[in-house]
């Protein structure tokens, strides 16, 4: 399924432990994030950012390069997130402006691991499938917003509306798929095996919900995480779990509350 | 189902928190010694003319994971700045 450079052969225990300190810092780092204290959280992200580049140069002829290489990607979403001012961008583009430094960065872990757009699931394979599984974010984004219930800030015009679902599908939806699914997924499933590397995988995504200060909203990531690991593993193709994932987010953030809040 | 901006980290990141607790300084002092470690690097392995260019090439790409983005803050930073200070 994935050609990457090097041969791999597995994990070490020294790696595993390496990948439960990430959780743990990640886990410490977002419960700051909770608490305002933001400086703490951003420090704490640069630092593993680092560490986690250091531990690349060191294993750059270990089988362990890949997992390395791809962590990397963890720390900077949120320094990223939190470190660039957005009081003059508009609300319908805030998920833009973040997501663009993120997806430059994934293309080039993509292109250091040797993965192709073909192995990273961007293929069309069967469309009837994808699309109906793409139209299940809909009722899943509505289980989200029961848990969540996040309010409309603002009251878009329906241009922005449609420019603002739009983004929403291509920077939540696209970006997050390619980052989880498209590498870190395919490089846990070629280092632990498919079955190991799907909880290994959410483990992380679910991990950084941890600021939306919700364990519900945490539970339900890390399960429907699991799903899409599975399903990425089925379909071969990312197109229809981006579609799902953005519309999910889509359904949370504007049609739940347009269409429930004042009911 | 986000990770890349939660409800509480956009709303932070709306009042300038990051300009405020000099969030960007520590970023930009990053990028710095970043863009100077690859200098390093780069230096480091012209006195090895032994080894492969693609193994040099792929060293010092591994740090433009982390310097690109930064860049990428550095830019909107400034010009977050520029239009604040008009």
């Amino acid at each position: 399924m994935i050609k990457f450079k090097k041969t791999t052969q597995g994990l070490v225990k020294s790696d595993i432990v390496i990948y439960l300190f990430l959780v743990l810092f990640t886990l410490v780092a977002e419960i700051y994030t909770v608490l305002g204290y933001l400086f703490v959280c951003v420090s704490i992200n640069i630092l593993v950012l680092i560490m986690f580049i250091f531990l690349t140069f060191r294993k750059y002829n270990d089988y362990a390069y890949s997992l390395y290489l791809a962590i990397t990607l963890i720390p900077l979403i949120r320094i990223i997130s939190l470190s660039i001012p957005l009081t003059n961008v508009p609300q319908f583009l805030v998920f833009a402006v973040v997501g663009i430094p993120l997806f430059i960065a994934g293309a080039i872990v993509a292109k250091l691991l040797g993965l192709t757009a073909n192995a990273m699931g961007f293929k069309l394979v069967k469309l009837q499938n994808q699309l109906l599984f793409g139209l299940m974010g809909l009722p899943l984004g509505y289980i989200e917003f029961l848990v969540l219930k996040p309010s409309l800030n603002y009251n878009p015009t329906p241009k922005e509306t449609i420019v603002w679902a739009a983004v929403i599908i291509l920077f939540t939806g696209l970006l997050e798929e390619f980052l989880y699914r498209g590498i870190l997924y395919n490089v846990f499933s070629r280092l632990l095996g498919y079955k190991k590397a799907a909880y290994f995988t959410s483990i992380l995504y679910a991990a950084m919900t941890v600021s939306g200060n919700s364990f519900l909203n945490t539970a339900y990531a890390f399960l429907l995480s699991v799903l899409f690991c599975r399903l990425f593993y089925e379909l071969k193709s990312i197109w229809g779990l981006s579609f799902a994932h953005g519309l999910i987010n889509v359904s949370l953030y504007i049609i739940c509350p347009l269409c429930f809040t004042y009911l | 189902m986000v990770t890349i901006m939660q409800e509480s980290t956009e709303t932070l990141s709306r009042t300038n928190i990051s300009v405020i607790l000099k969030i960007d300084i520590l970023v930009i002092l990053t990028l710095i010694c970043m863009l100077f470690l690859k200098e390093l690097v780069l230096t480091h392995y012209e006195q090895y003319i032994f080894i492969k260019y693609d193994i040099k090439s792929d060293k010092s790409q591994i740090l433009n994971v982390v310097i690109i983005p930064f860049l990428y803050i550095f830019f909107i930073v400034l010009i977050y700045k520029v239009v604040s200070a008009m």
